[in-house]
């Protein structure tokens, strides 16, 4: 156990704050939890690639950087009119 | 926004050339970022790649639908928007003692500002785009809305201060365009 | 103890307490639009913090840039998402899909 991945534990614990919002808010509330889950986890990707020594782990929270911009957006344009 | 027709198009050849230049160097430069490597077949394969969103990028920008012309000058502004990001997490965090330790009801606030929207050019296209991007990057406030008929942000924002230099300065650009209009407050 | 060795740990610190600070401030606040704020600490500062961090330790390697793009593609990415976000609530409320859960003076 080092820094990086005690770091990674510690802010797993910031998901349940998103899963309450997600669960008992509004359903854009949900998008703003889920938006802050998706940059928590971007963050405990970084700290569990460079706790366990691996580079290629990175590409991992590139990854999902990119796709949380990607998925956000899609939701709300979805959550303007049509849901 | 309409798109222009592939020979109708007023980009000039050279410009096409410049334009697929400076998209090849920026995906080439980010490819070698992410693969760390000066291998021959890396290398290959990075140019391909970029070659084919170059091409991809290029074919946007001549049917239009991509008017952004920002101005070099407009960089700028970036200590002052670095300095307003951590100013405003102090804001932020003030926010959040007084709801959560003092129990206080804490209520953000919705503000118009006059804003100049402009045209369709592409200089004004990219001040839009640059003015909201930096309005939302800084944490106490975002843009919530561009009036093009009202000429006017919708801003929100969590702890009322005076308004920052680029809103300021928006406003300053909005009331010369409207020189008749008689001059308010800011809300 | 050399300053590296102090310097680290203080940002990884500071980072993890300022995202998990930032899910505190989505919880609490009473309205979306007040909830969105909070992304932007979340999504600039934290992710910076703990990428430079990440370079203190490894340099500018292939860990330490990765890092640093991850970081910056957040920096872009999170105004971009808090004005669709917002754009979308304020839609909803201006045609009444939602209500608007507390009145405003």
């Amino acid at each position: 156990m080092n820094l990086w991945l005690i770091a990674a534990t510690v802010l797993l614990f910031g998901l349940v704050p998103c899963a309450v919002v997600m669960l008992r808010g509004s359903i854009v509330e949900a998008l703003v939890g889920l938006q802050m889950a998706g940059v928590l986890q971007t963050v405990v990707l970084l700290l569990l690639a460079q706790g366990f020594h691996r580079p290629p782990f990175f590409d991992l929270s590139l990854v999902l950087a990119l796709l949380m911009l990607a998925g956000g957006l899609v939701f709300a344009r979805m959550l303007e009119r049509w849901v | 926004m309409q798109a222009r027709s592939l020979s109708s198009s007023s980009i000039g050849r050279w410009n096409l050339v410049a334009i697929w230049l400076a998209w090849w160097s920026g995906l080439a430069v980010v490819w070698l970022l992410l693969v760390d490597t000066f291998r021959p077949e890396e290398l290959a394969v990075g140019a391909a790649a970029a070659a084919i969103t170059a091409t991809l990028a290029t074919v946007v920008h001549l049917r239009g639908y991509i008017r952004f012309r920002p101005r070099a000058a407009w960089l700028l502004e970036t200590p002052q928007i670095v300095g307003n990001v951590l100013v405003d997490c102090v804001l932020l965090a003030g926010a959040l003692w007084h709801k959560t330790v003092r129990r206080e009801r804490t209520q953000g606030e919705m503000i118009r500002v006059p804003f100049h929207h402009g045209d369709d050019s592409g200089r004004d296209g990219a001040r839009r785009a640059l003015v909201n991007f930096a309005v939302s990057l800084t944490p106490n406030s975002y843009v919530v809305d561009i009036d093009p008929e009202g000429d006017s942000l919708l801003v929100h924002r969590m702890v009322p201060v005076p308004l920052d230099r680029l809103l300021l300065r928006e406003q300053a650009r909005f009331l010369r365009a409207h020189p008749k209009l008689p001059r308010g407050d800011d809300s | 103890m050399s300053a590296g060795s102090i310097v680290v740990p203080v940002l990884v610190a500071l980072g993890v307490a300022i995202e998990l600070a930032c899910c505190l401030g989505v919880l609490v606040m009473d309205d979306a639009f007040d909830k969105l704020h909070f992304l932007g600490p979340a999504a600039i500062v934290g992710p910076l913090l703990i990428a430079i961090a990440i370079v203190a330790t490894e340099s500018f390697s292939q860990s330490g840039v990765k890092a640093l793009l991850t970081a910056a593609l957040l920096i872009v990415a999170s105004p971009v998402l808090t004005h669709a976000t917002a754009r979308a609530l304020y839609i909803r409320r201006r045609d009444h899909i939602e209500q608007d859960p507390r009145p405003r003076p």
